[in-house]
């Protein structure tokens, strides 16, 4: 947190007076052909790393931290880390109209916010009984 | 610091593997279109209509 408010207070210190926060918006349209263009190039590695970026952080939250909540959000992020997986193999593969990644990801979607509500759920539900979140203390 | 740790060597794990990889440098076919209006129809006419079916016998 004070990272971030430091990066704030350096960048709004760099940006020069006479400079609007918000400009007006262009007349010209984005070129949407450019922007898909420079999304073709980019290879299918780059996805497959940020998907791991993803996966590690879930993975350390789900791991290392003791707070249940905490873990349920590392679990949350290795799903989306999943999704993004199943996103980036469908766009590369070799049929990619058939949008097959595209409903399992919606499906993935879905199912994961049934097990967030159970698992909410079950963190309440403990937490009234035992008056703690540390998954360390708990013992069921 | 123990899930810095863990989370870096996740990380090294996986995406060593991956950036060394050559199959996966690869760039995609520009083919694919995917407006939400087939994606709609799909998912309701391909997907969660059988699923529908499915569980009402």
């Amino acid at each position: 947190l004070t990272g971030a408010l430091l990066g704030a207070v350096v960048i709004a210190m760099r940006e020069e007076p006479g400079h609007q926060p918000n400009p007006p918006p262009s007349t010209e349209r984005a070129e949407p052909e450019e922007a898909m263009i420079a999304a073709v190039n980019t290879p299918l590695s780059h996805y497959l790393v940020l998907s791991a970026l993803l996966f590690s952080i879930g993975f350390a939250g789900a791991v290392a931290r003791r707070s249940a909540i905490l873990v349920l959000i590392g679990i949350e992020l290795m799903l989306n880390a999943a999704n993004l997986n199943f996103i980036a193999f469908w766009r590369y593969g070799p049929h990619a109209e058939a949008l097959t990644g595209v409903m399992f990801v919606l499906f993935s979607i879905a199912i994961a916010a049934a097990e967030a509500a159970v698992g909410l759920a079950l963190v309440i539900s403990i937490y009234r009984q035992r008056k703690t979140a540390q998954v360390d203390v708990w013992k069921l | 610091m123990t899930g810095v740790a863990v989370a870096a060597l996740v990380l090294a794990g996986i995406a060593l593997p991956i950036l060394n990889s050559p199959s996966l440098q690869r760039s995609a076919p520009v083919a694919a279109v995917a407006p939400v209006k087939k994606i709609g129809e799909e998912l309701m006419t391909r997907y969660v209509l059988p699923l529908e079916m499915s569980a009402s016998y």
